[in-house]
């Protein structure tokens, strides 16, 4: 039996996801950026201060944030195969200091599994555990499909393309991915300067390639080169603890 | 917006009891099994929660990540600390601001500075300052691990030469120096500005998650003095934020059990939006039958 969708609900959920991944925001923001009524919006905000789950800034009463109740939104999740992995990044955030995110393919999109995001000295965007990213405009999505085996890759194409793929977006995809995988990481940087800077490494569990590991930083405090080549040497000493861990579940 | 509010205690429900059945959460909830059923549909949609294999068992998926990922150190600092500095206000009159720090800047993000009776160049929640300048950032990069500290040097160093401008590592590790000599982060007034300010980290986890810092007009009491007076009222204030965040943060059933152990800040005159925040530091809301 199919139920009815209940809206109210679905967009409640909406705007809750929505604060946590800017970390605060108006109800004017959420309003304009979620392309909703702003009486919508608040009668939202209102249900989610009565649930304790967000709170209104006592210095700035337009700002709402999120309280440590949202905790108990996911408490009861069940993992255990990546809470070591947790575990490991957490250990690195300190040596690292830019937030990573461990990501695995899925349907189509790359989902971020774990996150340092939250933690860390410096940040680029956050609230990204739980969320997709997408594989062709993400550094740990190109990681991914540079070293993917040919299921894997012939299902990414065949999720996005119902046919085959155009001719001309083959062509630069080839190139791109030969170039992520001749250098062993990618780096995806957006055109818009604002927007942080990625750069990821594929992962490896038992001999596959199953993820990729993300480092995000802010490009207008450092510039791309001396990023990487700060940081690669640190990120590749992650990758090789998160793949031993993997060896030792199995 | 009723079925966001019972939307949201089926989630509750669900994440303490791992998995169930639409039938027995709606008994649990009071709710009607066609409501129950509505609810776990749309969960399901947003991929919040998922349906075991061939049943009607459902469990949290991991898209329940995404209700929370958003609770960064920083939004627990600010969460628990929000109140504190009111509190602090009340005490020593003089204006207080929370900042946190963002990658080179620190963010003023609560301010008492509408409340004091005291009037002094204004400082907006959002406003930001270089770290070096102020009690604030100068507390900050003093007290953070010293990995984080190379770190902002190195950008610092490396951003102030791309500029062509000098830039002095040696003076900065003066004024690190002095400063955890002290304990405190300080700036004195100079030319057009009339404040004097000090500020103390926030510590936990082995990171500084936020600043917490007095201003007062420089003419009215002399530095040495206003230290005496402020710095006891704001290491208690220090203390008593890193308490709660220990409490809250290393104890899963903290939401009722945060709310014996700790003590809440006192405010004389406490208006809606403090009340209101009072209350989501005190308990949980659903209750089971």
């Amino acid at each position: 039996m199919t139920y009815k969708r209940i809206r109210s609900l679905s967009r409640g959920i909406g705007v809750l996801q929505h604060l946590n991944a800017v970390g605060s925001a108006t109800a004017a923001e959420i309003a304009r950026d979620m392309r909703l009524p702003r009486p919508t919006v608040y009668r939202i905000l209102d249900v989610l201060v009565d649930q304790r789950l967000i709170y209104q800034s006592p210095s700035q009463k337009s700002v709402y944030r999120v309280t440590g109740n949202v905790r108990r939104l996911s408490a009861g999740l069940m993992e255990e195969d990546w809470s070591a992995a947790a575990a490991v990044l957490a250990e690195y955030s300190n040596v690292l200091l830019w937030p990573m995110d461990l990501a695995v393919y899925e349907d189509g999109a790359m989902t971020v599994l774990e996150s340092t995001r939250g933690s860390t000295a410096f940040s680029a965007g956050f609230g990204w555990a739980g969320r997709q990213r997408p594989v062709l405009s993400s550094a740990l999505g190109r990681a991914f499909l540079a070293f993917a085996g040919e299921v894997d890759r012939q299902a990414f194409v065949d999720a996005h393309w119902s046919n085959s793929m155009p001719e001309e977006v083959a062509a630069s995809l080839e190139a791109a991915m030969s170039v992520v995988k001749s250098e062993g990481y990618a780096v995806f940087e957006d055109r818009e300067h604002s927007a942080p800077g990625e750069l990821a490494l594929p992962i490896r569990k038992a001999g596959v390639f199953v993820a990729s590991l993300g480092l995000s930083w802010d490009r207008r405090i450092i510039d791309t080169a001396t990023f990487v080549a700060r940081k690669l040497g640190d990120l590749d000493r992650v990758r090789g603890m998160l793949e031993s861990q993997f060896v030792r579940f199995e | 917006m009723l079925a966001l509010s019972k939307g949201i205690d089926v989630l509750t429900y669900l994440n303490e009891a791992r998995t169930d059945s639409a039938q027995n959460i709606a008994t649990r909830l009071g709710m009607s099994r066609p409501t129950a059923c509505r609810i776990l549909a749309t969960l399901e949609d947003c991929g919040i929660v998922a349906r075991e294999r061939h049943s009607n068992i459902f469990k949290i998926a991991r898209g329940a990540r995404s209700l929370n990922s958003g609770l960064t150190d920083e939004n627990w600092a600010l969460w628990i600390a929000g109140l504190v500095i009111y509190e602090l206000q009340d005490e020593i009159l003089w204006p207080t601001d929370l900042a946190t720090h963002e990658n080179g800047e620190m963010v003023i993000r609560e301010s008492t500075h509408s409340l004091s009776p005291y009037s002094i160049e204004s400082r907006m929640v959002g406003s930001r300052f270089p770290l070096l300048n102020g009690s604030l950032g100068r507390a900050y990069i003093s007290f953070c691990p010293d990995a984080e500290r190379e770190e902002i040097l190195f950008y610092m160093q490396k951003s102030a030469s791309a500029k062509g401008r000098a830039f002095s590592v040696e003076r900065v590790h003066r004024m690190i120096e002095h400063t955890r000599a002290r304990g405190f982060g300080s700036r004195q007034p100079k030319k057009r500005i009339r404040s004097a300010s000090i500020a103390v980290p926030v510590r936990f986890g082995g990171r500084v998650i936020a600043c917490v810092d007095v201003i007062w007009i420089a003419s009215a009491i002399e530095f040495e003095s206003a230290v005496r007076m402020f710095l006891p009222p704001l290491i208690r204030a220090q203390k008593r934020i890193e308490h709660e965040l220990s409490i809250r943060r290393n104890d899963e059933r903290s939401e009722v059990a945060g709310s014996n152990s700790s003590s809440f800040p006192r405010i004389r005159r406490p208006w809606s939006a403090v009340r209101r925040l009072q209350e989501t530091l005190a308990s949980p809301v659903l209750e089971y039958h």
